[in-house]
């Protein structure tokens, strides 16, 4: 399993277009995924569930990672959130 | 009449129709549990149609229509959204509810988790998902989908929210105005009804409403009427000739300079909280930002933001300024909490400890910020400003502090502007009357008429029992500001205007002929003011100005500047 944490720069917070291009993102591959924040877990393939998330600008959210191509997924996950947002 | 809140400009009389979440209602049958695979396949190809539905509606968009394009992208992952989903299948195979009332039901669900959450912008989202909700429920029970599509007549729409798939595919010649209920500045219709330039209204309850009424509206000031009579309509009809008239003139200056008859060519500039506001000084016709407030980012925190959280906001609105863009470091105090700064609780908070006098106490916070902002001048033109001045020394000290932050970015090899402006907020009254003691230090001074008004005339603006007494009309108020930009004038440096003052119509000619180099305002304004900039020479407005500072209240001055021309 990788774990990682990011935080939130986008101004607007991961609202309703980043969010969509995440499920996007995530939707692409087979791998467990699960993010936390402030101990709570959601599901990042389902968009109703992200935005309910409020990963509001500055808040730090962490990401489970679990599967067969994991690295890849991390991987783009970083890629995401060097665009949207910056990791820490 | 009845008021909800104008969000988008203009009038509309027409009749109403009253379009309530596409014409879908839950049939409240029951299944028997051999029908249950077969529901849960209806639900399977509901989300199939759905998924067509608004594929279909995303290629009918131009590649240019960024923000309906994203917004229906955002529906379709909803259709296919797996806890929504799991939850309709099960409404079937646990409830036995038809695939079209479990479709319903799940998305109610979905959507009062949403309304729960804290952010209005969020919040907003509810409506996606019970749009398509109606759509998926449509689909499954197999009746048309109802949208706005094909009018038969022009109308004004009642709805509780207006989506993005219904604006796109909107009968745009046949809809007069908007009214819904859910109600904010940030609801979807409030954006594309300004974007269509549709009059709308939001946050009304209209339940005595009927479709086919005749109602009148106005998307300025968020008044409706419903059944009008002769003299109401009359009214909203005048209203509306003059507001076509006006739009049309407005319109025409948007990419002219505010320069006036005889040439004389004044900067208009926008006031912003927030880095994707800057996107609006090209909407509106502006030069730039004359004042972009920094509190945001400091507020609901639990410590301070990081040199490179910041950078990442002013770089944001730089980008999308088209025009230099004025950063006002942090002004937190007053009515601004900032709980991690530990600014106590205080009697006069707003002659307390606050702005500068915190910043300064906190040296290392206050430099974090001016090397955020130096960075971000070098991906446009970037000028910082200092709010609540009351000293020289206060700025000779901010000065050394950001000499400090340019020699540190400099070992670290960062880029940034080493000809950035410096200026200050000409916000205490004892800093305006002694102007001429702090142009020669500064770049510019931007006056900021709320707090000098508020200062000047000891008027708490927050208390409405004497907010009334709180004009910048007052004939010492007036003096504070003359003498100022005069001052300012005199030794060779650019006067600008960020309170409320420079965005109002009437006080436009008193201030140019004051000499006032910049104004900058609300983005709504910056037409109206452009407007009446083009129509002045400097002698009429010199005539105006002669005649104000002759008077002796001001109520007489209002009186006469609302008046004038």
């Amino acid at each position: 399993m990788i774990v990682r944490e990011y935080r939130v720069l986008a101004p607007e917070g991961l609202h309703a277009r980043p969010a969509k291009e995440l499920t996007r993102l995530a939707k692409r591959f087979t791998s467990g995924l699960v993010l936390k924040k402030d101990g709570e877990a959601f599901d990042p393939r389902s968009i109703i569930g992200l935005v309910t998330a409020q990963a509001t600008y500055l808040s730090t959210i962490t990401m489970e990672i679990d599967g067969a191509d994991e690295t890849e997924l991390a991987e783009a996950l970083d890629h995401f959130f060097a665009e949207e947002v910056v990791r820490l | 009449m009845r008021n909800g809140k104008g969000v988008s400009r203009g009038i509309a009389i027409g009749k109403a129709l009253v379009y309530d979440n596409r014409g879908v209602r839950p049939t409240n049958r029951m299944i028997t549990v051999g029908h249950v695979a077969e529901e849960q396949r209806r639900i399977l190809q509901a989300v199939a149609e759905t998924q067509r539905d608004l594929r279909r509606i995303l290629d009918g968009q131009g590649e240019d229509d960024k923000v309906i394009r994203d917004l229906i992208e955002v529906q379709m992952e909803v259709a296919e959204d797996p806890a929504l989903l799991s939850k309709a299948n099960q409404y079937v195979a646990v409830s036995l509810n038809e695939a079209g009332d479990a479709l319903l039901r799940a998305t109610e669900d979905m959507a009062q988790q949403l309304d729960k959450v804290e952010s209005e912008y969020l919040r907003g989202r509810a409506a996606d998902v019970r749009d398509v909700g109606a759509r998926l429920a449509a689909h499954a029970f197999g009746v048309p989908v109802v949208d706005l599509s094909h009018l038969e007549e022009p109308v004004v729409v009642f709805a509780r929210d207006i989506t993005p798939s219904e604006a796109a595919t909107l009968d745009r010649g046949n809809v007069l105005g908007f009214v819904t209920e859910a109600g904010s500045e940030t609801s979807h219709t409030a954006i594309l009804a300004k974007m269509l330039e549709i009059p709308a209204i939001v946050g009304l309850r209209f339940e005595r409403v009927r479709t086919g009424q005749l109602v009148a509206l106005d998307g300025t000031t968020g008044e409706i009427v419903i059944e009008p009579t002769s003299a109401e309509l009359d009214l909203f009809e005048r209203r509306r000739a003059r507001f076509v008239e006006d739009r049309e003139r407005l319109a025409e200056l948007h990419s002219l300079p505010a320069v006036s008859l005889d040439g004389i060519q004044v900067e208009l500039a926008i006031n912003i909280a927030g880095p994707q506001e800057a996107a609006r000084v090209a909407e509106v016709g502006a030069d730039g930002v004359g004042l972009f407030r920094t509190e945001f980012i400091y507020m609901d925190m639990d410590r301070a933001p990081t040199e490179d959280e910041q950078l990442a906001v002013y770089k944001a609105a730089v980008q999308q300024a088209h025009g230099p863009v004025i950063i006002r470091t942090l002004d937190a105090g007053g009515d601004k909490k900032v709980p991690y700064l530990g600014i106590p609780a205080e009697g006069n908070p707003f002659l307390g400890y606050r702005a500068i006098r915190v910043c300064l106490d906190n040296p290392e916070l206050f430099k974090e910020q001016i090397r955020a902002i130096l960075r971000a001048s070098a991906f446009g033109q970037v000028k910082i400003m200092f709010p609540m001045i009351s000293a020289l020394s206060e700025l000779k000290r901010s000065k050394v502090l950001v000499e400090e932050c340019e020699a540190e970015l400099r070992e670290r090899g960062e880029a940034f502007d080493a000809g950035i402006e410096l200026g200050i907020m000409v916000e205490i009254p004892a800093v305006a009357a002694a102007a001429e003691v702090f142009a020669p230090h500064v770049d510019f001074f931007s006056i900021g008429t709320n707090d000098l008004c508020q200062y000047g005339l000891a008027v708490d603006r927050t208390n409405p029992k004497v907010a009334d007494l709180c004009s910048f009309y007052n004939p010492g108020v007036l003096r504070l500001i003359r003498h100022t930009i005069e001052a300012g004038k005199r030794a060779g440096i650019w006067v600008g205007m960020c309170g409320e003052m420079a965005g109002a119509v009437a006080a436009t000619p008193l201030l140019f002929a004051f000499g006032l180099d910049e104004f900058s305002m609300s983005p709504a304004n910056v037409p109206y003011v452009k407007d009446r900039v083009r129509g002045l020479t400097l002698d009429k407005a010199c005539e105006v100005r002669d005649t104000v500072m002759a008077l002796d209240s001001g109520v007489a001055i209002k009186e006469y500047l609302e008046g004038w021309e």
